[in-house]
């Protein structure tokens, strides 16, 4: 019974934990197995380098301060790449809240602004890098144009959607309790966020490719311009704990927002029935 | 008698949709306390003249007045029961009610203000005395020891409960309700009708209601019935049109909702709307109006009385 295809059945919290770990395991054994053989192969292997290896490295690194600077170089990339992500994602979820409530409420601004929404949507944030560069000189700010590209547009189709999904007849009921159109936006606002929140969840790794693409391109600081530095030396002993950590982080980011989706709106997905 | 009387007053309305009409010539008067009744087949309009004056569409040609104002759009004071869709998802019981009270009483920025420490749970007299109130609303229902649930932890009745009071926490003149009972079960059905007409001799208010339920709702609710039903001219289609409005045979005897139901004056006067209104062999042409409710407008293009202008 419990393999029929389409069972909603619920699985016990401590299986679902086991099921999970499971793959974890698989890899990390999968990974140990390779770089164990490269290693017998080739003690200087650079490319499979053993977890111990890895975290003695990573804790030198770590404690190891810029000669210039005279700060950690890695709570500086850490540091970077966290504030663009903040204020990537801040910029395009603000302004595509404006900008996709007004013009999932308003045809005539609808037929203004969607066009241009649609068409620059379609442009790949690097084919614009040179121009970029031709114009100004960007630094760190490129990983925040790229996380705004990247979220932008796409927050702005799916809140104009969500607004025109909200059934009439609540904007009708709005009405006779006295609401304004001012305040009608508010309610929408407040109806549609848990979507907003979970369309920025899915996302995510749109975000992540963007602020790491940028920072490769502009950035003096940041995990990915820490990654694609160490490239050139083929410290992967380094690069997988970087990886490592943006992965940390992705992962918090996304339960983060899971959580507030489900503590804040248990409505939107039917909880506590 | 003065036309100024009228609670509800539409005249000449036609709607057309591109090459469709709907309804052609609608004229209607409704005094303040009356309960009606809008029946007839499926696609025939009743919705649609319900929308009409309750404002969310508006007529090209026609007009329709509520209190001696045009019906410009929704307001206050017009509550509104739609079948579904009735409540907020986003709000409990309790702040469904409550919604229309912060609407009513705050301002945009205030309302946002107290958006945020609800957030944070802070409760200022003004939130606990708003909360109170709608309580006492929800109380009039039988709804308060659900007052913390959300819509979609609530049964269809206990969310038509819950819109019923929503809508009657605003104190609106009318009420308009689109099939609001149509997906309940009877007993359900039955006890929101008593908790509707206590709230009805209470306030004094005013109610319209589209049903498909010719022997519960009617019977037992309405103090007049209106049959919006399809008119041909040669066959042609000339838009729907008031073909029946008369009163209830018992709207002034005080009886029980079963008394109501089971009298033998209601169930011919039924029997009556079910053969003029949808049997289908019926001719409904221009002579098959039975306009015989006192307040009852001929369905044809009338001159509007400099009072209403």
């Amino acid at each position: 019974m419990r393999f029929r295809f389409g069972n909603r059945a619920q699985i016990p919290l401590w299986e679902k934990i086991l099921l999970g770990v499971i793959p974890f395991l698989f890899a990390a054994l999968l990974y140990n197995h390779f770089a164990t053989q490269r290693l017998i192969e080739n003690p200087r292997d650079k490319v499979l380098p053993s977890v111990s290896k890895m975290y003695h490295s990573m804790s030198e690194f770590v404690m190891k301060t810029d000669r210039h600077s005279g700060k950690q170089q890695f709570f500086e990339d850490l540091k970077a790449s966290v504030i663009s992500l903040i204020a990537g994602i801040s910029v395009a979820f603000v302004l595509a809240l404006f900008i996709g409530i007004t013009a999932g409420s308003y045809p005539l601004i609808n037929a203004l602004v969607m066009p241009i929404i649609t068409v620059f949507s379609a442009i790949p944030p690097a084919a614009i890098v040179p121009v970029l560069f031709m114009i100004a000189d960007p630094g760190y700010e490129l990983s925040i144009l790229f996380i705004f590209m990247a979220l932008f547009f796409v927050l702005v189709k799916d809140i104009v959607n969500q607004i025109h999904k909200i059934p009439r007849n609540l904007n009708t009921l709005l009405f006779t309790k006295g609401a304004s159109e001012l305040e009608l936006g508010r309610e929408n606002l407040y109806m549609i966020l848990p979507g907003i929140l979970q369309s920025l969840k899915i996302n995510l790794p749109l975000v992540w490719f963007a602020l790491l693409y940028g920072e490769t391109l502009g950035a003096q600081n940041g995990l990915g311009t820490r990654i694609f530095i160490l490239k050139r030396f083929s410290a992967n002993d380094i690069i997988f704990p970087y990886i490592l950590v943006i992965t940390l982080i992705a992962v918090t980011v996304f339960y983060g927002i899971e959580f507030i989706i489900r503590k804040r709106y248990a409505w939107y997905n039917g909880d506590e029935k | 008698m003065s036309s100024d009387t009228f609670l509800i007053k539409v005249r000449n309305l036609d709607v057309i949709y591109g090459e469709k009409i709907v309804l052609k010539s609608i004229n209607l008067n409704i005094r303040q306390g009356e309960i009606v009744c809008f029946v007839g087949p499926s696609g025939a309009g009743k919705s649609t003249l319900l929308r009409h004056i309750l404002g969310e569409e508006h007529p090209r040609i026609g007009s329709v007045y509520v209190n001696r104002q045009k019906v410009k759009g929704p307001n206050r004071d017009m509550g509104f029961i739609p079948q579904s869709y009735s409540l907020f998802p986003n709000h409990t019981a309790l702040g469904n009610v409550a919604q229309g009270l912060y609407l009513d009483r705050c301002s945009f920025g205030k309302n946002l203000m107290y958006d945020f420490l609800k957030l944070f749970k802070i409760k200022t007299p003004f939130i606990k005395a708003i909360e109170a109130e709608a309580l006492a609303c929800l109380e009039k229902v039988q709804m308060q020891e659900h007052a913390y649930k959300f819509p979609h932890q609530l049964s269809g009745g206990q969310q038509q409960r819950v819109a019923i009071a929503s809508a009657l926490s605003m104190k609106p003149s009318v009420l308009l309700m689109d099939e609001a009972f149509s997906a309940l079960d009877p007993e359900t059905k039955m006890s929101i009708r008593e908790n509707l007409l206590e709230l009805k001799r209470t306030n004094n208010l005013t109610i319209i209601f589209v049903t498909h339920d010719l022997d519960g709702d009617v019977p037992a609710l309405s103090t007049r019935l209106i049959a919006v039903t399809r008119h041909y001219n040669g066959g042609d289609h000339t838009g729907a049109k008031i073909a029946f409005d008369s009163p209830h045979p018992l709207a002034n005897e005080d009886l029980s909702l079963s008394e109501r139901i089971a009298s033998p004056q209601t169930v011919a006067w039924i029997a009556r709307v079910k053969h003029e209104c949808f049997d289908p062999n019926y001719k409904q042409d221009e002579q098959a109006f039975t306009l015989e409710h006192p307040d009852a407008l001929p369905q044809t293009h009338i001159v509007l009385e400099e009072t209403i202008i």
